[in-house]
């Protein structure tokens, strides 16, 4: 249905273009108007982050854990994440939902202290729901290929901790469970369609991706904000961590 | 029991000219329908059913009926040999109506053991030891393409059927390692492996028992759970052939499966928290319907939203 619409006003649009060119050059730095792009409705994100969970928080500096088996490094994750626009004036307001997965393996640790060569891993998988705004109106109306947003809301994450490829069981209790907290984010996000207006509208008009963006972010995540959501394990996936990623507004 | 064939067939007619494996199509399918089918000393007085199966034109005129013979050569010919075993044929109106029939061999008698030889020219009997030999279940039958035409004979694949009374070599332990209350084996095997089986005893006592049995192929390690630490093992590990000969053993590696702690034992022994992964999974599940549903019911009221908006 987007599609449908967009294409046949995106079209006119190129065609007036044409032929009002011999009159007025486009330069490579103008943005293209509104009434050229199509509608934007959705926003598209992939990213990863360095994250290391707060799990050691609890525990004399070097002491934890995490330390212990992993070293201290930061396990790989992956996010995407998915904005569907529900109010576009002065910026863009989108509710969120997004999905990640990240996980590390280190040596178990022998009754002696030392590394045995079996493995074991930490698992998690955040899922998010967030209210983001954008302040997307820095770029068609000052020419300023920059967009702040933030984000907020609630994470809920699974986890599960495995030795040998199975999950771990101590004292016959499963190393595995979930944890809710909240997340907030702030980040800027770069307009690619800056460096080529006339691709960047190519682009709108046959795949209907009205902006491409590169971004940063910081996320500041509490997992232990709700005593009423704590379980048995107090296990902390708290983070506070930096995620890159690029996004495309459609 | 039904063996597993896909024969072809070709007709024994004089006036036949040439083979072909055209549209016409005689099969003979098996249960497992693995072709070549290896089987070992243990299938020596069995007596399996073959099937046949036509899956060709009802207008084909045949002019001869279906012969059917298994022989020890290396390919079926168009003709049963003179030392090859043939069985009853099947009349080509048979054939042509009943598309499909079966009959029965008795593993023994085939000809490979009885009239050829084999491994170096001795002559070898179903159930020798460390020899393999190599046989065919063949079929012909020959058709006019239009009347007055050149018999044609036709020849499907024929099923070979593969006695390996040879077990496959002892597999070769490269490591063991002693886990928690599990020792993991790393092994190598030849070409001829299909499976490894092992078996495993406390170091001192007389009796096995039977460990774990996994496929060979992309795997080289087979691990033994439930084991107690700090107790010595012995472990012992033999090669599986597809026709199912086993090898000798391998060589007897012992393992002391040790106490290892994992992160969580390190988050739990650590003082972060109670003990309790089952009570956290149980009870964080239940508390995290709420917020399961709340995020169900947003996603869907976007979803309609989205839908009933008027595009911006």
């Amino acid at each position: 249905m987007k599609m449908r619409i967009a294409l046949p006003s995106v079209l006119l649009g190129v065609g007036l273009v044409a032929a009002t060119a011999s009159a007025q050059e486009v330069t490579a730095w103008q943005a293209p108007s509104r009434s050229m792009a199509s509608p934007r409705r959705f926003v598209l994100e992939f990213k990863g982050s360095p994250f290391t969970p707060l799990i050691d928080s609890r525990f004399a500096k070097g002491q934890g854990p995490y330390q212990t088996i992993f070293n201290g490094k930061p396990m790989i994750l992956g996010e995407i994440e998915l904005d569907v626009e529900v109010w576009q004036e002065l910026g863009t307001i989108s509710v969120a939902a997004s999905g990640g997965y990240a996980e590390i393996y280190g040596r178990a640790l022998t009754t002696e202290g030392s590394r045995s060569s079996q493995a074991t891993g930490l698992h998690l998988v955040p899922i998010k729901l967030l209210a983001t705004y954008r302040a997307d109106f820095l770029w068609p109306r000052f020419k300023v290929p920059l967009t702040p947003y933030a984000k907020f809301g609630p994470v809920l994450m699974p986890w599960w901790s495995t030795k040998g490829g199975e999950i771990e069981v101590v004292d016959g209790y499963r190393g595995a469970g979930y944890k809710f907290g909240i997340a907030a984010t702030v980040g800027i996000a770069f307009i690619l369609d800056f460096l080529d207006p006339r691709l960047a509208l190519d682009f709108d008009t046959f795949s209907g991706v009205n902006h491409t963006t590169l971004f940063a972010e910081f996320t500041y995540q509490n997992m232990s904000l709700f005593e009423f959501a704590k379980d048995a394990t107090d296990l902390n996936l708290s983070a506070n961590y930096f995620s890159f990623g690029i996004s495309f507004e459609f | 029991m039904a063996l597993g064939l896909s024969l072809a067939l070709g007709a024994a007619v004089a006036r036949a000219q040439t083979t072909t494996k055209g549209p016409l199509s005689i099969r003979l399918a098996s249960a497992t329908g693995s072709d070549p089918y290896s089987f070992s000393a243990d299938f020596c007085s069995a007596t399996p059913y073959v099937q046949w199966t036509y899956d060709g034109s009802l207008g084909f005129s045949f002019t001869t009926a279906l012969s059917l013979w298994a022989t020890s050569a290396n390919a079926c010919g168009t003709t049963p040999g003179a030392t090859d075993l043939v069985f009853d044929s099947v009349a080509s109106s048979v054939v042509t109506l009943t598309r499909s029939g079966q009959f029965q061999i008795a593993i023994a008698n085939l000809p490979g053991f009885s009239t050829s030889s084999a491994d170096a020219g001795a002559s070898v009997a179903c159930g020798d030891k460390g020899v393999t030999v190599t046989q065919r279940l063949c079929g012909a039958i020959s058709y006019q393409a239009y009347v007055g035409a050149t018999a044609t004979v036709y020849q499907a694949d024929d099923l070979v059927l593969v006695y390996d009374a040879k077990p496959p070599t002892a597999p070769r332990i490269a490591s063991i390692s002693g886990f928690d209350g599990t020792a993991a084996v790393t092994f190598a095997v030849d070409g001829d492996t299909t499976s490894i089986a092992s078996q495993y005893r406390r170091t001192g006592e007389s009796v096995w028992r039977v460990g774990p049995k996994t496929a060979t192929g992309t795997v080289s390690t087979i691990k033994v759970t439930g084991l107690t630490n700090g107790q010595r093992y012995d472990l012992q590990l033999f090669a599986i052939d597809v026709a199912g000969n086993v090898s000798e053993g391998s060589a007897i590696m012992s393992v002391i499966p040790t106490h290892t702690a994992g992160f969580y034992e390190n988050v739990v022994d650590g003082g972060s928290g109670e003990k309790g992964g089952g009570c956290a999974t149980a009870g964080a599940s239940a508390s995290a319907w709420p917020l399961a549903a709340v995020l169900i019911v947003l996603a869907l009221s976007m979803h309609k939203r989205a839908s009933g908006d008027k595009l911006r």
